[in-house]
């Protein structure tokens, strides 16, 4: 069996919860449902989870279910939603971002007073782009155009972002639920971001810069 | 065709018309919307098919409504026929008569007198049904109280048949399973269940019945 994913009946049984808590997060939202993974064993149908991202989605659940009611935990967990507006000198000066990235969106979509989250979301991703050193300002305009157009479409899956490139032309791709992919011997991949883990890191740098 | 926006929809007889936003949509008679609808407040006496999502907050109907895409709603109060071909998602659903679901369906709470058929998860909080008129159906069911009766005047009951039942508080009749796990578990008249998987809590009301071929404790 897969290492990384974890039977419902073991989850039940390691986290104490009910089924019925269970089936009430997931009307929530508060448990994505591409987590339900369906497999066939020899019981007939299983659910399984991704085991690390389950156990601790639910420990954070069980720690905020007592402060919260479900809906705003649904907020507190799904952070894409998320209203926060920043201000563009705060963003570039607490190092979240360099000001290049913030240039090539600016270019792009105009000067920018306040940044909304998600706004903060793509230009972090371009910034980490940048930051392998394969993509340069043309290719971060294409990366930027690419979320902002077909982001929001992909919001409730986990996504990806990738950058291919072949013999200098390059291609943006948003995949959701890319495990493995294999490309050509002439084609390199020049970027691989896990979106959500992106997120987390941008929300971690965010609350360490104190907003 | 251009949305209407902040109107009401009134059809009397019959009639096709374009979707939109509206304030409140009444049918009575035949009527067909063509395109997605948005709505507060919807009443429909009669036969009713949408071809597109319909978000409607209050729903009533009276006859039958047919959705070909998702249905959004907080209240729905059906006597009749409830069709929605893809998921479907609402706080209550009051039911008397047949509902079928060809997705998933997410309600906080349930009442049928009647029955469904629904080919993925049917997702309920408080689940309560009196099953009747023909045989029930669904992939899995899940949700937190779940009790299914078969209770009629006629001597004749109906079944219901599910792939895996899992919820807390379970209380099955006339039930066909392969799997119904939970912590308190309650099995009545009529049950065929090839395993019990239970927590807390199992009684079997029929103690002779052999139709459980397995029960574990875990």
């Amino acid at each position: 069996m897969d290492e990384g994913l974890i039977s419902k009946k073991d989850l039940l049984e390691q986290t104490g919860i009910t089924y019925g808590q269970l089936y009430r997060w997931k009307r929530k939202k508060l448990i994505p449902d591409d987590w339900f993974v369906r497999k066939s064993t020899f019981t007939g149908q299983e659910t399984f989870f991704p085991r690390d991202k389950m156990l601790e989605r639910i420990n954070r659940i069980k720690e905020l279910k007592d402060t919260l009611s479900l809906d705003e935990l649904a907020n507190a967990l799904s952070p894409k939603k998320k209203d926060i507006n920043l201000s563009r000198e705060d963003f570039i000066e607490r190092n979240i971002v360099s000001s290049n990235a913030v240039a090539i969106y600016e270019e792009h979509f105009g000067e920018l007073d306040t940044i909304s989250f998600k706004s903060s979301l793509y230009i972090y991703l371009l910034d980490q782009s940048l930051e392998t050193g394969e993509v340069g300002w043309e290719e971060g305009r294409q990366i930027i155009q690419t979320l902002h157009d077909h982001f929001p479409k992909l919001e409730e899956k986990s996504t990806s972002l990738i950058v291919l490139r072949k013999m200098g032309v390059v291609t943006v791709l948003l995949v959701t639920n890319s495990d493995d992919f294999y490309v050509d011997e002439k084609t390199k991949v020049a970027v691989l971001l896990d979106i959500d883990t992106e997120l987390d890191k941008l929300l971690n740098s965010l609350v360490t810069g104190g907003f | 065709m251009e949305k209407v926006q902040n109107k009401n929809l009134k059809i009397i007889g019959e009639g096709s018309y374009p979707g939109g936003d509206y304030e409140k949509v009444k049918l009575t008679g035949q009527g067909e919307i063509s395109e997605d609808v948005c709505s507060r407040e919807t009443k429909i006496i009669g036969e009713c098919h949408i071809k597109g999502k319909a978000t409607m907050d209050e729903l009533h109907v009276t006859g039958s409504l047919n959705i070909d895409k998702k249905l959004n709603s907080q209240r729905i109060k059906v006597i009749g026929e409830l069709n929605v071909a893809k998921s479907m998602k609402a706080n209550t659903l009051d039911m008397r008569g047949f509902l079928k679901g060809s997705e998933n369906v997410e309600l906080e709470k349930m009442m049928v007198k009647g029955g469904f058929q629904i080919t993925g998860l049917l997702n309920v909080g408080d689940l309560q049904v009196n099953l009747q008129g023909a045989t029930s159906k669904a992939g899995e069911i899940g949700g937190e109280k779940i009790s299914i009766k078969s209770r009629n005047f006629l001597k004749r009951s109906y079944t219901l048949e599910a792939e895996v039942i899992e919820g807390d508080h379970i209380y099955l009749e006339h039930t066909t399973a392969k799997i119904v796990r939970g912590n308190d578990i309650e099995i009545g008249p009529g049950c065929h269940i090839e395993k019990v998987e239970y927590r807390s809590t199992f009684t079997n009301k029929e103690k002779n019945s052999k139709d459980i071929s397995q029960v574990n404790q875990i």
